[in-house]
């Protein structure tokens, strides 16, 4: 007998949608993916708006809340899934659009709209957690499709998926990269949450740490480590600078405490 | 009191999201809007105050589907402000890079997007499974740019390799050559899509305006050249195009475009000499026709459309022209690229400085503005980016409400099913526009 197939909707809030796109780059194993589920809100294909009463099972979610139909739409998504998970950069940590928070936000919007600009919605930038209950996510600014396969291969399974707390230095070394600390590059590698297959120090970009830390990292000698390399200056402003990107920051002075 | 408000939410198949409102005054169409539902970025207002070397991974941010052009039009308008000049093998990499970022766009906009609409589909699976072989082939050629994206910006979505003054890491030569090999399969491919699109019905349809691109003497230009356009209304002596026409810097040109704030609405306008106007594939071969590789040029003369044109409809089929002329530019690349030894390829070094620079870059949705001022110590003073879709979307306004008036009669799901046709042949990028 033909088990019932998950009915699954991918919905972006404000985004780029890169995550999207990366599912498409994956081509036919994308497809094949689509067919073994039950696709039913997936704007990229699709032209029909599906029942407001639809229930779903899983609703992935990629972006930030920028508008206010943005939140409304998030909570509704919420009342209406068994499984809420956030994909990519953006929904996980509150990504690049959340460099505004550690800015003055008022002054940014004006540079932007000099006339309009007290009418534009201009809110902090939150992860998703902060707002609803998440039930899983896939990191990575934008995810890694292989690591989208992993997840949908084990939730077709009915297994949970995890990822593996290793770091990004884990990945490097499989792949022989070169490693870039060793070369006077600030990258967070030691201390990043792997599973993205390291691409970035692979292109010779040190990592930014957009997964964010490892639940369990030693920062004070990763720190102390690298400031013999970089130089204590640098690092100090590395620091600050790097780790606002992709909103990392406050993520890593918590784990340091 | 306007007599019919015609109201499409959330119109799908497009990058980003975006509604569209038009209302009926005695049975003629006084207005459309295309209402934007993205937030406020505010992508330029957070990047003054940081470092130059972040605007490229940033700016790429905007778009999921073009970041490959925000990222280089971000290094190549900071290599402006610093004076840097990067080695012939470097742009030809970048023009590959930003050629196979076009194809992968097209192949998928053409097929996936916009063709369904054509064909009267709703949903693209269902067309899709209709026409197996043009589905796998359209999946091919994009495969084929994509993986060209990864070996030579090391990802496909946010590229990593390029920085200022050259990249980061070389392509590995076997991986190129690959490439190379592939590319005859990829142009049969590419020309039996464009087949299909150059045998689809397209709606009758013309309206003023201008239509600009990039535009250089001597190549279809993508990466480089200066700003040309061409204006409908003047312009009817159709053998004025090309190398006879004024071309503007684009320093200067971005000088003389409007960016108009509208009240409730997150995307500028823009226009030129207070009209709207047209970027993007049509744009391109109405004023570059003459420069297209050999096979586009001859699939262009079978195509028996007499360019330029200002039916804007013919979009779709201008970027099917482009899909065969971009493999056969990238394959004319990759074998220039043969005789390189890159032994003796570096990156250019330079000093930061305190500096402006504009740069302009061929999107595939049209010509896209970076502009930037540091300080001294290499911190953004000052940025400004224009996207293709702010730009033409005052245009795709203006068409729509033309378009629209001329079919007063139809009821009221055809007409909805025409509105998002033409929207859908702009394809506009709301994401982009909202930045």
């Amino acid at each position: 007998m033909e088990q019932q197939k998950l009915k699954v909707a991918m919905v972006s809030l404000t985004s780029c949608e890169g995550c999207y796109f990366s599912l498409l780059d994956l081509g036919n194993e994308f497809l094949e993916i689509a067919d073994k589920i039950d696709l039913v809100k997936f704007r990229l294909l699709e032209e029909k708006e599906h029942s407001e009463i639809e229930k779903y099972d899983i609703v992935f979610v990629e972006g930030s809340p920028i508008l206010k139909s943005n939140f409304d739409e998030l909570i509704d998504l919420r009342l209406r899934t068994k499984k809420l998970i956030v994909l990519g950069g953006c929904a996980h940590t509150g990504g690049t659009y959340a460099m505004r928070n550690h800015t003055d936000k008022k002054k940014a919007c004006k540079y932007v709209y000099p006339k309009t600009n007290k009418k534009v919605f201009n809110p902090n930038i939150l992860e998703l957690s902060k707002i609803v209950k998440i039930d899983g996510v896939i990191p990575t600014c934008p995810i890694n499709p292989r690591e989208f396969v992993r997840f949908m291969s084990f939730v077709l399974n009915s297994l949970s998926f995890r990822i593996i707390e290793r770091p990004v230095c884990y990945e490097c070394q499989l792949a022989q990269t070169p490693c870039l600390l060793k070369m006077g590059l600030p990258c967070f590698g030691p201390m990043a949450l792997g599973g993205c297959d390291a691409p970035c120090p692979k292109a010779g970009m040190p990592c930014q740490i957009c997964r964010g830390p490892m639940k369990e990292v030693q920062w004070e000698n990763f720190e102390k480590k690298i400031k013999n390399i970089i130089g204590d200056e640098k690092w100090e402003k590395d620091f600050n600078e790097i780790l606002e990107i992709f909103n990392i920051k406050n993520k890593i002075i918590k784990s340091k405490e | 009191m306007p007599k019919k408000i015609i109201k499409i939410n959330h119109l799908a198949k497009m990058e980003g999201h975006a509604s569209f409102e038009g209302k009926i005054l005695a049975g003629e169409i006084s207005e459309a809007h295309i209402i934007t539902e993205e937030g406020a970025r505010l992508i330029e207002g957070t990047l003054v105050g940081r470092h130059y070397s972040e605007a490229p991974t940033i700016t790429s941010r905007i778009c999921g589907i073009c970041p490959i052009v925000h990222h280089l039009t971000a290094v190549k308008a900071l290599e402006k402000c610093f004076d840097v000049r990067v080695s012939s093998e470097v742009v030809m990499l970048r023009k590959i890079l930003e050629l196979a970022q076009v194809i992968h766009s097209h192949a998928l906009h053409l097929f996936f997007l916009s063709l369904p609409d054509f064909l009267n589909y709703d949903d693209t699976k269902k067309m899709a499974g209709r026409y197996p072989n043009e589905a796998q082939m359209a999946i091919d050629i994009r495969k084929w740019a994509t993986d060209l994206c990864l070996v030579i910006g090391g990802r496909i979505t946010h590229p990593l390799t390029n920085m200022v003054g050259g990249f980061r890491k070389w392509p590995e030569e076997e991986n190129l050559e690959k490439f190379l090999d592939g590319s005859g399969d990829i142009l049969e491919m590419a020309q039996q899509i464009a087949q299909l699109f150059r045998d689809l019905d397209y709606p009758k349809f013309k309206n003023l305006g201008n239509f600009i691109a990039l535009s250089d003497d001597t190549e279809y230009a993508i990466y480089d050249g200066e700003i040309k356009i061409w204006e409908t209304k003047k312009n009817l002596v159709k053998k004025i195009f090309g190398k006879q026409m004024k071309g503007i810097e684009a320093s200067k040109f971005v000088k003389k475009i409007k960016e108009i704030e509208l009240r409730n609405e997150l995307v500028k306008r823009v226009n030129y000499n207070g009209k709207p106007f047209f970027c993007g594939a049509l744009a391109r071969i109405n004023i570059n026709k003459y420069l297209l590789n050999e096979e586009a040029a001859k699939f262009l003369e079978t195509a028996n459309i007499d360019f330029p044109t200002s039916n804007t409809f013919y979009n779709v089929l201008a970027q099917a022209v482009e899909l065969i002329h971009c493999v056969e530019e990238i394959r004319n690349l990759l074998r220039e690229l043969k005789k390189i030894n890159w032994l003796d390829v570096k990156n250019a070094s330079f000093k930061v400085k305190a500096g402006q620079g504009v740069a302009a870059i061929e999107a595939p949705r049209g010509t896209l503005y970076h502009y930037y001022e540091t300080d001294k110590k290499g911190y953004i003073k000052n940025c400004n980016i224009i996207t293709p879709t702010a730009q033409f979307l005052a245009k795709l306004e203006d068409d729509l409400s033309v378009f629209l008036s001329e079919f007063k009669n139809l009821s009221d799901i055809e007409r909805e099913k025409k509105i998002k046709m033409m929207i859908r042949a702009f394809d506009p990028c709301i994401s982009c526009a909202t930045h």
